[in-house]
């Protein structure tokens, strides 16, 4: 005698929406990490956007300067400290006092130029990681800023 | 009583049209992000290679003023006011930073500090535009 359980209607939902809420789970856990991968490179871009934004400033006013990092600092807001400007954003990209670390450094560095009449210096962008136990700086933007002497 | 059984596909429906959406939107967002990111990366870099070819410049002219070698390509240039220069560097893609000062008894005087193109320009002949 055939005696096959006939499977009913609500049985026959339940199962599809137990494989339908699985599929759903297991998609939007792929999407998700993509739209975290993409907020996460935004944000990359947005700090490099920033940063260049800051360093051409101070570039620009290094040379307005002359090559006068104190004369710089002056113009930019921020402090010189052995012969290097610091200047120390937040997170945000809003400028900090002077002396109060910072999410992110930009700082200029004299170089020894070949001649008197022109100063450079070496610019450099860090991104700090502070955590209880250590800190660690990357440097994500870098280049080399000339100044002629102005006569005024 | 009839029993409520729900309606047999209509889930699995809604289900694929909620996870096309999802996809469609994570990877237009990643595309979105990794553009912006190729555009910041190419600022930055056209940046850096300005402030270079900037730096490049300075040190040349400063060499020339004190009589030293250049590695720029100089045109000297003798004016009634005194010794015109004229060299230009690249700086990156198809800029070029064109520098010009006169050197006179009273030091040297900057003319011109530009970023000029140096690319071969074409004219776009592919639109079909109404002439009247």
């Amino acid at each position: 005698m055939d005696e096959r359980i006939k499977p009913t209607k609500s049985g026959l939902f339940a199962i599809e929406l137990l494989i339908a809420v699985g599929v759903f789970s297991l998609c939007a856990a792929i999407c998700v990490g993509l739209f975290v991968r993409s907020e996460i490179i935004s944000q990359d871009s947005a700090d490099l956007n920033q940063a260049v934004t800051a360093a051409r400033s101070a570039s620009e006013c290094f040379k307005a300067a002359g090559g006068d990092l104190q004369r710089t600092a002056e113009l930019t807001g921020g402090e010189v400290s052995n012969g290097v400007l610091f200047l120390e954003f937040d997170g945000d990209w809003q400028k900090l006092p002077a002396g109060e670390p910072g999410t992110f450094e930009l700082t200029m560095t004299l170089q020894t130029a070949e001649s008197d009449s022109y100063s450079s210096a070496l610019l450099d962008v860090k991104r700090w990681t502070r955590s209880e136990t250590e800190t660690v700086g990357e440097s994500f933007l870098a280049w080399e800023v000339a100044a002629l002497e102005v006569v005024s | 009583m009839k029993r409520s059984g729900g309606v047999s596909g209509a889930v699995s429906l809604v289900m694929i049209f909620c996870v096309l959406c999802l996809a469609v939107f994570a990877v237009l967002t990643l595309s979105t992000a990794v553009r912006e990111q190729g555009l910041a990366e190419l600022t930055a870099q056209r940046a850096r290679e300005y402030y270079e070819a900037d730096a490049e410049a300075v040190a040349a002219l400063v060499a020339i003023a004190e009589g030293r070698e250049t590695a720029a390509d100089v045109t000297y240039l003798t004016t009634a006011e005194g010794t015109q220069v004229e060299f230009g560097i690249d700086a990156g893609g198809t800029q070029t930073l064109m520098v010009s000062a006169l050197f006179t008894d009273d030091g040297c005087h900057i003319l011109s500090w530009k970023t000029e193109y140096t690319a071969d320009w074409e004219m776009d002949t592919t639109i079909t535009l109404w002439d009247g």
